[in-house]
């Protein structure tokens, strides 16, 4: 019984000396904050290692520009990044500076999360003008600047010039129809110059290409008041376009992707074209390093009108509990606008948004090359869409998954129409509650 | 039961004078000191799990996305889920998951079990290597080496090429995923197996004895003596193993890179209440997913009790 009791005690001390010690750390770190007075920011974006080392220069240049301002940055990974940053911001916190993506601009402006810049540009401590073609509206959601682009790509069609060459298919140039473009993948398919090798994917999965084809007919996948662009005859239309070729087995099928999955299929030597964003080049050229990869435009339906846009591939935003929101827009200058800054943050993050960024930039092959297909599709570019509604995301991937059990022949084309809209009418209900 | 051994000890041997100088005291200090060792527990119960419980059972009657103040919606949320095919699709993929997984995995560990109790040479080894699989099989290591077997020209095909079924790695066919899933449960018997041990090393050697000169043969004995003998056992492992299968959600996850792919084939309860709260933000509406499955999980349990009155033998009772 005293053995019992003795132990209580124990226990019990070395919960009150734990708590002592918490309280200490308290302490301390309070005495330390009253002694240096400087602006404290905390800057949040998603990312790797890489890109942590790649930010971290461009921060200790920025401190050593700002000597008065300390930044605190963390990164997480992409769907990290944002379940965090939710859950902070949900409990009234976050951070000062955040790295935005086009699809959460809308959410994040309509919960008033983001600071509107407009007072901060106009103090002088945030310059918005010299961003490249079609992206200084970007940021804006209602005429209020929530977001400031800081780099920016276009969807393109990705393609292995020597499997072309191999073939002997002609290389997807300016202007080509969508006509074109399906002769094309028969032609490559047929040829299976890889064993197994196939022309392209079904590419009516992927939700940014049906994007386009809507635009060059002048509709949107969404509305600007964020609902479905176009009914159910268009949604018919874009599955059946595959059809013949998905019975025929000339596209990669479904159960290969599946097994490639994550892997992307162009860079497995599984196919020979990929609609895309341009800036994905640089990542396949890393994978496989002995295949030759080249930028095209995408297919259209006149050839004038591509439905081509300058999408910001990432922004930043100031979030409207900042303390220091001055503070804050400086440094969302400087890393939009900084030539030093930069040179340092090369093209991890896309090419940049500002000609200044870009002229400063020393660029490598695959930058150049993505660079000189932004050039070469340039009079075809219009302003870029509104940024999409709260449930793009989930759209996004039910277009995936019901372009994939089409191909597994788990629903017909009817039924792939009334789920998708089924799905995507209850995601953007939830989106807008 | 060990608790009471414990204190019951040493209080009998002091009983006499101990009484007599500090009266009822040492009682009430007794379990002073025991809420104060259980109090870790007890902190930890409270905060971070039921009063997450009890907030996740306010939260599946509202709507709330994390950024707005929840907003009770009633029932609003239960009768969505029942509309939504895609929740019908997890239900049916879920309970054929626990049909399939629990019953093989099982069977898999009572027979290696089995053949453990004899006594062999580098009977430790055996057991050892047994039981590996099932440190190793939750990891997400363990999931990227099935996708490599289950691939195209991987093990499986290679197999079920050579005895005529060409039909390719299951990786990528949604009519066979699900059973590369239920093969990984079931590679991983291990836990159960080292019960299922325990429990065979408990039978009495003398029944098999009377049983062998009452003429009964291995199958005999193993229907009569061993199974009701052990079903306690059965009972236990089959109650945790069923209840573990109905969370399933790592091996779908790594597996199908999170969409529960190929074309839903794999898209688990636990994997679509994930994608609801924490890609789409959906907390009321996965909230009450979340209710469900307690309240589905805890009606299947009730019932595996029910039945268990009829079937489970306990030595001593009065059945």
């Amino acid at each position: 019984m005293k053995h019992i009791k003795g132990r209580a005690r124990l226990a019990a001390a070395l919960c009150a000396g734990l708590l002592v010690t918490l309280a200490g750390c308290g302490v301390g770190g309070g005495g330390g904050e009253a002694a240096t007075e400087k602006t404290k920011i905390r800057f949040s974006w998603w990312g790797n290692p890489e890109r942590a080392e790649l930010t971290q220069k461009a921060i200790d240049l920025f401190e050593k520009k700002n000597p008065g301002i300390e930044i605190q940055p963390d990164f997480a990974e992409f769907e990290a990044y944002w379940q965090k940053m939710a859950t902070e911001m949900a409990g009234g916190g976050g951070p000062d500076v955040l790295q935005m993506d086009y699809s959460y601009l809308k959410q994040y402006a309509s919960r008033n999360l983001i600071l509107d810049l407009g007072g901060q540009a106009s103090k002088g401590a945030l310059t918005l003008t010299g961003f490249r073609q079609g992206l200084a509206d970007t940021g804006k959601i209602d005429g209020k600047q929530v977001a400031v682009p800081w780099s920016g790509n276009t969807f393109a069609m990705l393609y292995r010039p020597d499997i072309f060459a191999e073939a002997k298919v002609d290389l997807p140039k300016k202007g080509w129809s969508w006509t074109e473009f399906h002769a094309t993948i028969e032609k490559l398919s047929k040829a299976a110059v890889v064993k197994d090798m196939k022309g392209a994917g079904d590419y009516t999965g992927v939700y940014h290409l049906m994007d386009l084809w809507l635009r060059q007919q002048g509709k949107s996948f969404y509305t600007p008041d964020g609902k479905l662009g176009f009914g159910k005859e268009e949604l018919r239309t874009w599955f059946t376009q595959t059809k013949q070729f998905r019975d025929d087995e000339l596209l990669l099928s479904a159960q290969r992707a599946a097994q490639l999955d994550p892997k992307p299929a162009l860079s497995a030597d599984a196919v020979a074209m990929e609609p895309n964003w341009d800036n994905f080049i640089g990542r396949y050229v890393g994978e496989a390093p002995d295949a030759e990869f080249a930028i095209g435009p995408v297919p259209s339906l006149k050839p004038d009108t591509a439905g081509l846009y300058l999408k910001p591939s990432m922004l930043l935003s100031v979030s409207t509990r900042s303390q220091q929101p001055d503070a804050a827009a400086k440094l969302v200058n400087f890393m939009v606008s900084d030539p030093e800054a930069a040179k340092i943050l090369g093209t991890n993050r896309g090419i940049p948004a500002t000609e200044a960024a870009l002229a400063a930039l020393e660029l490598n092959d695959v930058d150049q090359m993505i660079v000189d297909y932004e050039k070469s599709v340039a009079d075809l570019m219009q302003p870029a869409p509104p940024p999409p509604p709260a449930g793009a995301g989930t759209i996004e991937q039910a277009m995936r998954d019901i372009s994939e059990e089409l191909n597994f022949k788990r629903l017909t084309v009817d039924q792939a129409v009334d789920r998708f809209f089924t799905e995507a009418e209850q995601a953007i209900a939830a989106g807008t509650d | 039961m060990t608790q009471t051994t414990l204190t019951k000890g040493p209080a009998r041997r002091g009983a006499g004078p101990r009484r007599a100088v500090a009266g009822p005291a040492p009682g009430r200090s007794d379990a002073r000191a025991g809420y104060l060792f259980l109090s870790p527990w007890i902190i930890g119960m409270a905060v971070l799990t039921l009063g997450p419980m009890l907030a996740s059972l306010y939260l599946s009657f509202t709507n709330y996305n994390l950024f707005n103040t929840p907003d009770w919606i009633g029932l609003e949320n239960y009768r969505k889920m029942f509309a939504d095919d895609q929740f019908h699709q997890t239900v049916s993929v879920t309970l054929r998951y626990v049909l399939l997984a629990t019953p093989l995995k099982l069977g898999a560990a009572l027979a290696v079990a089995i053949w453990l109790t004899q006594s062999r040479r580098a009977m430790g080894l055996y057991r050892t290597a047994f039981y590996a699989p099932s440190l190793l099989g939750a990891s997400v290591a363990m999931a990227i080496v099935w996708r490599a077997l289950f691939a195209d020209d991987g093990v499986q095909d290679q197999l079920t090429s050579s005895v005529g079924l060409g039909i390719g790695g299951w990786v990528g066919n949604p009519d066979y995923s699900l059973l590369m899933l239920v093969l990984l449960a079931v590679w991983q018997f291990g836990a159960p197996m080292v019960i299922f041990l325990a429990g065979l090393q408990q039978v009495p050697r003398e029944l098999y004895e009377a049983a062998e000169v009452d003429g009964a043969g291995r199958w005999r004995r193993f229907v009569s003596v061993t199974l009701p003998m052990i079903s306690p056992v059965i009972f236990f492992n089959l109650l945790l193993e069923t209840v573990h299968a109905f969370q399933v959600f790592t091996s779908a996850y790594v597996i199908s890179g999170g969409d529960g792919g190929p074309a839903g084939s794999t898209l688990f309860y636990t994997l679509h209440l994930y994608q609801r709260a924490f890609s789409d933000y959906r907390m009321g509406y996965a909230s009450a997913m979340a209710w469900v499955l307690l309240i589905v999980v805890g009606l299947v349990t009730a019932l595996l009790f029910r039945t268990s009155r009829a079937w489970v033998h306990y030595a001593g009772g009065s059945r």
